[in-house]
């Protein structure tokens, strides 16, 4: 297995990932999001299409404000018309197999590393104890399925994981960050402790 | 604005350091997360609590020196019942979004029923949310 990172190197590290993030794409690192965005391609193209209508629209108003001036333009009839006169959102897009990519990489990089660290092997379980804990090597797949289903299902009510909230969420001193990174830490250790009692 | 190139490098430098710091720190080790869970060992904990600190840090320094704005996701009636779920399935399956992609990598091959039922649980959410849970949880068009 090998020796992991010591606390304050591997804080150091998620912490470089949080920020960088932050500041070379001008979005908040967040897994589930991706997870989200990945199962939801046509909505993703459809919000791509009305940013591109969106950006179209703001040009020809921009040059109708250049051209006639901004009271005139007030005065015309924009209700309805879907032009916005608020500018664009400031985040980037972000190209759905950007989140693919994303997503595909952590596979890759986890492959690689358990690569050169020497521990990479085809393996029919997580780990000799959570076969123990699941109840037997076919337990552990319904185990990992409902788990899954949770994580899912949860991440998604929550509008965020240990990366989304915990990570991006908190370093923004969000408040819903901040409930929820403690109450998921709560719950997983609660459960833990009362799945290992039972 | 950034260009496609950018954006599909980036991310996919991110993807590779995610999967990379997740295998070296042991989030993708079951027993070491296990033993955080049982709070027998708290590395992981003061990994990821340091990890928030010093995020949390640079953030608000950097938006006091006014090169960020702070973006806070709202706070809406998901996140109590969201959060509890989510730990639950982290305690049974050792895995949050990330981490289950990190095992897959590993070669552990169980892992393909975590990334199932997650996909499981997204679609799940989709249907009940506008069923059953009306709540504005500040996504929309995001």
């Amino acid at each position: 297995m090998g020796e992991y990172l010591s606390w304050w190197q591997g804080a150091l590290a998620f912490g470089a990932l949080t920020v960088l993030f932050q500041l070379l794409l001008r979005a908040p690192l967040g897994v589930s999001g991706s997870w989200a965005k990945l199962l939801d391609r046509k909505g993703e193209k459809e919000k791509e299409a009305q940013r591109e209508a969106m950006q179209e629209s703001n040009a020809f108003l921009e040059a109708t404000l250049a051209e006639f001036g901004e009271q005139q333009v007030e005065s015309a009839e924009l209700e309805g018309s879907g032009v916005s006169t608020e500018p664009a959102s400031k985040r980037p897009p972000v190209p759905w197999l950007a989140h693919v990519l994303f997503l595909g990489s952590i596979f890759v990089g986890a492959m690689l590393t358990t690569f050169l660290r020497g521990d990479l092997a085809i393996q029919m379980e997580l780990s000799a104890l959570h076969t123990q804990y699941s109840g037997g090597s076919i337990h552990i797949w319904i185990t990992l399925l409902i788990g899954g289903l949770f994580v899912g299902l949860g991440t998604q009510m929550a509008g965020g994981c240990t990366s989304g909230h915990g990570l991006s969420g908190c370093a923004n001193m969000a408040p819903a960050s901040l409930l929820s990174t403690a109450l998921f830490f709560m719950s997983a250790v609660i459960f833990s402790l009362l799945l290992e009692g039972i | 604005m950034q260009s496609r190139t950018y954006t599909y490098t980036l991310y996919s430098a991110f993807g590779l350091a995610m999967g990379a710091v997740l295998v070296l720190t042991g989030f993708a080790d079951y027993d070491e997360l296990h033993a955080m869970l049982q709070l027998q060992n708290l590395r992981l904990l003061f990994t990821f609590a340091g990890g928030l600190g010093l995020s949390a840090l640079a953030f608000v320094s950097l938006h006091f020196a006014g090169y960020l704005r702070l973006d806070q996701k709202i706070l809406h009636p998901g996140i109590v019942p969201g959060s509890v779920a989510f730990g639950f399935g982290w305690a049974l399956t050792g895995a949050c979004p990330s981490v289950m992609i990190a095992h897959l990598g590993q070669g552990k091959v169980p892992a393909v029923a975590t990334v199932a039922g997650m996909v499981m649980g997204v679609y799940l959410y989709r249907y009940l949310q506008p069923r059953l849970l009306r709540w504005d949880t500040g996504t929309c068009g995001a």
